[in-house]
């Protein structure tokens, strides 16, 4: 049930919008019918694959690839060589498509090939001859801050590329960059009030340190692009990215192409959630120009395992103080943030948020993005964030229970609201932090005491809150209308998680028409007018204003036409179900169709409009989890009994898709709490680059999400939309990890809580006292 | 070595040579052009390339085009009728089943013929007959909530390409 909280009273009845509307893309979807991005094929293509170093750390001295170059099928080989040192950013891995001088990481890419099949070009791969003077490494991020550690980067210098993390969140954050003599790439701080006055007067402080797994998207359809360079010095991409025109930037700038010569198409995509961008379309690109001929290259799931840009494994120290009656005085935090082989993770972001949804008014906040011999990071669904709720909220469920009050209470007491400043001193607007923990208050089942199994396995209940800033990007739509009265909607964003089922629910809400007669093109970049990357949450969030605005523009120019037609002004033009009419006159009407024949024949031509602009500002989403668990104390096993989500979507545009993010964003929660990890041996190789060893949850591993959406008004969305993708994955991880800590009686400390971790941290309590997960 | 190979592939008979190494997800894919078998893993973990092989459902990623010789192959392509989605797809549409959608071509394949094989199965058994196939983004729930409604025998049957309807009727005489 959607949960109403303030909304303002509509001018006309709602239509469309905030009605659950199925996919208008299903059919294709469940017929195979939708092209993925390794779907494109073109004739003549040759099939492209990567060289990767076997080192986590080597000097490059030299790349002989002769006898590749001879092989049987191969028509081209590329190096770091074939890029001009004015487009290469030593520390920005998208602008860094292959080693250098250095490999910073065992399987970063040190050349590629393209040949006539994909056997071929792999087995031209060994023929390479690369000269590698292996260096030391470090895997660590603890180790790596030692003063005597080996130096990562070769003062390569150059800026922080944040450019992937603006698009996750439009909220300022002004984290320095350090020079290159040690591995802490960048740092943060933040502080208000007196720490040590702030702790004095707490009756209770809890603190801990709390580790959170290097994790991955694990989106189930592998990266792959296609790449034509065309005699007419046209580069054409089908891509599967979250970003087409970011992908046509890239790539023009690296190959040295004119912005208008770059096309590119996104395809459908099979998941991204930030980390899908546009780490490969560089590499197909610059073999189809050597090459004169299209080149495919899709990777492998092993290479999406070890070499494209998962989330950071994060180390945060947490300290919390509260007066008697639950009033928060004082919070202490500290990041460190494992960043791999190049800068640009999420830890500013991380360390803002520790401060983001209660009010403290001492806190003193410090946050270190570390550089090691791994992968380098990219954005992971809401990106830092569930690191920061893991931490935060565990300790804030220990104060709670420390001062015998229930924690939603005690939530609901500090919680954030408008006026309220987060860490960066920014003050928010209305957010809906208080109504998520009232809609868990008010939850079956947190009001239902949980029951003992009959095996007689420890239950736990765990609860926590968290947020996401999202981004507000700018945005434009054009709408068309048909001869036969239909419209056509042309947008430039990704449809990734069904944005364009709600573009269409905007389009015919404002126009006032069923759905069937509305469809929703996405073109190339070429076509479509700009749209933003599909990260931070915000295609739905920016482009329904947009949309809207073309909507109306559209009316306008059909309204000039029937106010002609009905000899009023247009002014007094009524419209809705594909005719207009005189106000008050609804028998004497012009169809759309009309309008759009007479339009033709009128000054005005063609009825096109487009709508531009950009939110006044984000508006951050609150997102809240209970989670019911058991544990089997013998192996270590945790079953999820019950799994409540709850998220402000602020209006929900489309509440069966609002509820599917809700489950989704919930049950890659799961993950983060229990089973997700990237494993590295000391050499710096993943040990588990598969999908049978890197574990995502499994429909036998997870109940059904209670998904409950809350709507509070967001006064800067389109009729009170609020970003909606990101937030649902914040706090399930704290809220299990705290379900499981509350059913052994013992505080646990790291994410995943593994079979392995769980039986450990169990014995450690048995033999010591002192617990060590 | 090349191999003949005789098979057909929804219902349409295949006749090639074949090298014995390409795999049928590749048969599939790169020479018949039938992409609805999506490869996720490669390594039969994550079960989007799942095909109907003589109705037994199997990874294709795992399976030489050459094992698949005399055999029926059904795709993702091969379930629907002409004019209507079969219940599995139907359901998985009603109920914003797919999200991303890459993963929905091994799932409705593997669903059709697990609900097939085991018409009655609990939430328990159905999600355990289903849970060799990964998906990233619905967390499972819409996609086992479509499967119980094919069980319970409430699901329209989806129009595969519908008629268009007209929205306003011009209206009689001169305006």
């Amino acid at each position: 049930m959607a949960k109403v909280v303030e909304r303002p009273q509509e001018k006309t009845a709602l239509r469309i919008a905030n009605q659950p509307v199925s996919r208008v893309d299903g059919v294709e979807n469940v017929t195979g019918a939708t092209k993925f991005g390794a779907d494109f094929s073109l004739p003549g293509m040759l099939w492209g694959a990567i060289l990767r170093s076997p080192h986590a750390h080597a000097r490059i001295r030299n790349i002989d690839y002769s006898k590749a170059l001879a092989a049987p099928g191969v028509v081209t080989v590329a190096t770091a060589a074939d890029f001009d040192d004015d487009v290469v950013e030593p520390t920005s891995r998208p602008h860094n498509v292959f080693a250098g001088d250095f490999a910073l990481f065992l399987g970063e890419a040190v050349a590629a090939v393209a040949a006539v099949t994909q056997e071929d070009a792999e087995a031209a791969l060994d023929l390479i001859e690369v000269d590698y003077e292996p260096l030391p490494h470090v895997i660590d991020p603890l180790e790596s801050m030692d003063p005597g550690a080996p130096v990562i980067r070769h003062g390569d210098g150059g800026a922080i590329d944040r450019t992937e993390m603006s698009f996750h969140s439009s909220v300022a954050s002004s984290a320095e960059d350090l020079d290159e003599s040690g591995n802490v790439s960048s740092q943060v701080q933040f502080s208000r009030g007196d720490l040590e006055a702030g702790f004095a007067e707490a009756d209770v402080i809890k603190e801990g340190t709390f580790k959170a797994a290097m994790v991955h998207q694990a989106y189930l359809e592998p990266h792959a692009a296609l790449a034509h360079y065309m005699p007419s010095g046209e580069m054409r991409l089908w891509v599967t990215s979250q970003g087409q025109f970011y992908v046509r930037d890239t790539v023009a700038r690296l190959l040295k192409l004119p912005t208008h010569k770059v096309i590119v198409q996104g395809t459908a995509i099979g998941g991204g959630f930030g980390g899908k961008m546009t780490l490969l379309a560089p590499i197909p690109a610059i073999l189809s120009k050597k090459a004169r001929r299209p080149v495919k290259v899709v990777w492998s799931r092993s290479e999406e395992l070890t070499a494209a840009n998962p989330a950071p494994q994060s180390i945060i120290d947490v300290k919390i103080g509260a007066k008697q009656d639950g009033t928060l005085t004082a919070l202490q935090g500290r990041v460190i943030m494992d960043t791999g082989a190049y800068p640009g993770s999420p830890m500013s972001t991380a360390t803002m948020l520790l401060g983001s949804c209660y009010v403290f008014p001492n806190m003193e906040l410090e946050g270190m993005e570390v550089l090691t011999n791994k992968v380098s990071v990219g954005a992971y669904r809401a990106p830092g964030a569930p690191n920061s709720a893991h931490a935060v909220e565990n300790v804030m469920n220990w104060v709670a229970q420390e001062l015998g009050m229930d924690p939603v209470d005690f939530r609901l007491k500090n919680a954030i609201k408008e006026g309220d400043r987060w860490p960066n001193g920014q003050p928010l607007p209305d957010v809906g932090a208080t109504e998520v923990l009232g809609a868990i208050k008010d939850h079956p089942v947190w009001g239902t005491p949980l029951a003992q199994g009959a095996n007689g396995n420890p239950r736990g209940r765990g609860m926590a809150i968290g947020c996401w800033s999202g981004g507000a990007g700018g945005s434009a739509a054009t709408i068309k209308l048909e001869a036969d009265g239909t419209f056509r909607v042309l947008v430039g964003t990704i449809n990734l998680t069904g944005s364009t089922t709600s573009i269409a629910q905007v389009a015919a809400e404002e126009l006032r028409i069923p759905l069937e007669f509305v469809s929703v093109s996405q073109g190339d970049t070429n076509e479509a007018p700009y749209g933003p990357v599909a990260g931070g949450s915000q295609v739905t969030y920016t482009m329904s204003l947009s949309t809207a605005k073309a909507a109306h523009a559209v009316l306008g120019q059909m309204k000039a036409v029937a106010a002609q037609r009905l000899g009023v002004t247009a002014d007094d033009v009524e419209f809705g179900d594909g005719k207009m009419w005189a106000n008050g006159d609804p028998d004497r009407y012009i169809t759309y169709r009309r309008i759009s024949n007479e339009a033709m024949g009128s000054e005005n031509g063609p009825i096109i409009g487009t709508g531009h602009g950009k939110p006044e500002r984000g508006n951050p989403g609150f997102a809240g989890t209970i989670a019911d668990v058991e544990v089997d104390t013998e192996t270590g096993l945790v079953t999820i009994l019950n799994l409540v989500g709850v998220q402000d979507a602020g209006f929900a545009i489309n509440p069966l898709s609002v509820k599917g993010q809700i489950q989704g964003g919930t049950i890659q929660g799961v993950g983060y709490a229990l089973l997700e990890e990237i494993v590295y041996d000391d050499e710096g190789r993943v040990r588990n680059p598969g999908l049978l060893d890197y574990r995502l949850p499994t429909a036998a591993d997870v109940p059904n999400v209670d998904a409950v959406i809350v709507e509070k008004h967001n006064p800067y969305g389109w009729k009170g939309t609020r970003i909606v993708g990101e937030p649902s994955i914040v706090p399930p991880g704290a809220a299990i990890t705290s379900a499981i800590s509350d059913a052994l009686g013992i505080p646990l400390h790291d994410m995943p809580m593994t079979p392995e971790r769980i039986v450990m941290a169990l014995r450690a309590a048995r033999t010591n006292g002192e617990p060590t997960a | 070595m090349d191999y003949p190979l005789q098979l057909t592939v929804n219902g349409v008979g295949v006749k090639r040579i074949i090298e014995p190494q390409v795999r049928l997800l590749d048969l599939l894919r790169e020479d018949l052009g039938l992409t609805g078998a999506k490869e996720g893993c490669g390594t039969g973990d994550c079960g989007a390339c799942t095909v109907l092989i003589d109705g037994s459902p199997q990874h294709s990623c795992l399976t030489l085009a050459v094992e698949a010789e005399g055999a029926a192959v059904t795709t993702v392509e091969g379930l629907a009728s002409d004019e209507k989605l079969n219940a599995v797809q139907s359901a998985f549409v009603a109920a914003g089943a797919t999200q991303c959608g890459i993963c929905t071509p091994g799932f409705v394949v593997m669903a059709s013929a697990y609900l097939r094989d085991n018409p009655t199965p609990t939430d328990h058994e159905l999600r355990m007959g289903i849970a060799g196939n990964l998906c990233r983004c619905t967390g499972y729930e819409t996609i086992v909530t479509a499967l119980h409604s094919v069980i319970d025998g409430k699901v329209e049957l989806i129009d595969v390409a519908p008629e268009p309807q007209e929205l306003a009727p011009e209206p009689e005489g001169e305006l």
